[in-house]
């Protein structure tokens, strides 16, 4: 729309609805005066009147008299009609205006609510890496001192007893901290182009066998010669993780449905997650338990972030999930209603099986969370 | 049994590492950063070096580079907190890529560790 500028400049001061109320009015007032001179000239006893009176003052002619008002009220009828037409033509390009601002807001805010959002998970892996480093490292005289002391002689059975205590407490401490680095990207794992459709469906497999039996795991994954970079073992981590949180949710009895497909992502726009145009393989796991209230949803991926520490929760799986799957260049989100399940997809690029030696040297660039 | 040169920061982790290998026969010099332990494999020569990666003064990285160039042959174990800075993986594929024999993610098991000193100086 080129006249976006000097609509904004004219406009501004009366509103649009106004301007056209007041084009509307011109219009009926030049309507009601050519309607009215038009019954009055119809009276022959009125252009008598007229008639007489004007040659009585001036030297005019009936018929110029006559030529001459209907001329003129058409033509003020003419303009004010092309007024109301101008401003609702106006009014209509200053409503697509205020249309296309609203929109470009709205972008711009979910362009920053991306960026707020993926800069709060770099600075939580950053703050994840560096406590797992020390964590570890402490870790480290605590591990050696327990075993070794296990070793002395005549170590009353009591004191062997607390050692291995220490130790077990120590080796879960030591658990949370190799999982805080896997979220922080610290994994630069070798990834090698994988069959995804093969790949998931052993994942599930595996991610299955642990579940009680009251869980349904419902697997739709078809065949797919497509390749993804990704590594089999943080697949299965993937998985895992997404049926347990399910299962949990479900308290361990309901339907699980795990689906693959590929869906093509344009360059741009229509593209929430912040990805770059092109196929990607799409996992969907989704659950039929009590879902999350929105205030969960938002929070879920977040390091340390339970809602069930009393269970034993550590908050970090979502959180480990994420790494992963943004270590393969892909994404991952959840939409859920309270009541309605959970149902998580995650989106991987994709990579044809003709152009696959051609990108195995792209892993290099593959962005790191 | 070996001369084992520890090079760590952490007061608590170098004790605890130097009380176990000494435990397992070994004889052990201690330093806390990288200046020290190029100035004690100058004083006398080691079997082994077990190094941290992350230290002040004088870190990992940069003292396996002088050791490679002043003692090629000289064998070097690293122990990796988890690579605050780098990631795990790739402070271990870099320990491994400056030219250490072995790397090992902490807290390392006694046993895994004195297995992997064994293989080192018996290879
Ligand atoms: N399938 C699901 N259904 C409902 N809530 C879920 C589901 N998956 C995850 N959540 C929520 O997300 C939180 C974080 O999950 P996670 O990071 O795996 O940590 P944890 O399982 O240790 O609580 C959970 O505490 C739970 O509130
Ligand atoms: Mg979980």
């Amino acid at each position: 729309m080129p006249p976006t500028e000097d609509v904004q400049g004219r406009a501004t001061r009366p509103t649009p609805n106004g301007v056209s109320r007041e084009a509307f009015i011109d219009a009926i007032i030049a309507a009601a005066v050519f309607i009215g001179l038009l019954i009055a000239f119809m009276s022959i006893e009125f252009v008598e009147l007229l008639f007489e009176y004007t040659r009585a003052g001036e030297a005019w002619q009936q018929d110029e008299l006559i030529a001459a008002v209907p001329a003129l009220a058409l033509v003020s009828a003419w303009y004010s009609l092309r007024r109301w037409f101008q401003v609702s033509r106006l009014n209509r390009s200053l409503r697509q205006a205020l249309t296309e601002v609203e929109a470009a807001r709205e972008h711009q805010r979910i362009t920053e609510a991306r960026l707020r959002e993926s800069q709060k998970m770099e600075a939580l892996g950053r703050l994840a890496g560096a406590l797992a480093h020390e964590l570890s490292n402490m870790l480290q005289p605590i591990v050696t001192l327990s075993k070794l002391s296990l070793k002395r002689d005549a170590l009353p059975e009591k004191a062997a007893e607390g050692l291995r205590r220490i130790l077990e407490a120590a080796e879960s401490c030591a658990d949370i901290a190799h999982q805080a680095l896997a979220f922080s990207g610290g994994k630069a794992i070798q990834r090698d182009p994988a069959l995804l459709s093969a790949a998931l469906s052993d994942a599930v497999a595996f991610a299955t066998s642990a579940l009680a039996p009251t869980v349904q795991v419902h697997a739709d994954i078809d065949d797919d010669p497509g390749l993804a970079l990704i590594d089999r073992i943080e697949l299965t981590q993937v998985i895992t993780n997404l049926l347990n949180n399910a299962a949990e949710a479900m308290a361990g009895r309901g339907r699980v449905n795990v689906r693959l497909d590929t869906r093509v992502l344009r360059e741009s726009g229509g593209n929430p997650r912040g990805l770059s145009g092109g196929r990607y393989f799409r996992i969907t796991v989704a659950d039929d338990g009590p879902g999350m209230a929105e205030e969960t949803r938002a929070q879920a991926f977040e390091p340390f972030f339970t809602t069930r520490a009393a269970e034993g929760g550590t908050g970090l799986g979502l959180a480990v999930v994420y790494g992963i799957v943004s270590g393969w260049g892909g994404s991952i989100s959840v939409t859920s209603n309270p009541g309605g399940g959970a149902r998580f997809e995650l989106l991987v690029p994709r990579i044809e099986p003709a152009s696959a030696g051609a990108s195995s040297d792209q892993s290099d660039d593959a962005p790191m969370v | 049994m070996a001369n084992i040169l520890i090079a760590e920061d952490n007061a608590l982790v170098r004790s605890a590492l130097a009380d176990m290998l000494e435990h397992a026969g070994h004889t052990v010099v201690q330093a806390c950063d990288g200046k020290e332990a190029l100035a004690a494999l100058e004083a006398a020569p080691a079997d082994l070096v077990v190094m941290d990666i992350f230290m002040p003064v004088m870190d990992g990285i940069e003292l396996i580079g002088h050791i490679r160039k002043a003692w090629p042959g000289q064998k070097v174990l690293a122990l990796s907190g988890g690579g605050a800075r780098l990631g795990a993986d790739t402070t271990i594929a870099m320990m491994s890529d400056l030219g250490a024999d072995a790397v090992m993610q902490k807290p390392v098991d006694n046993d895994k560790l004195l297995r992997s000193i064994d293989a080192l100086l018996a290879g």
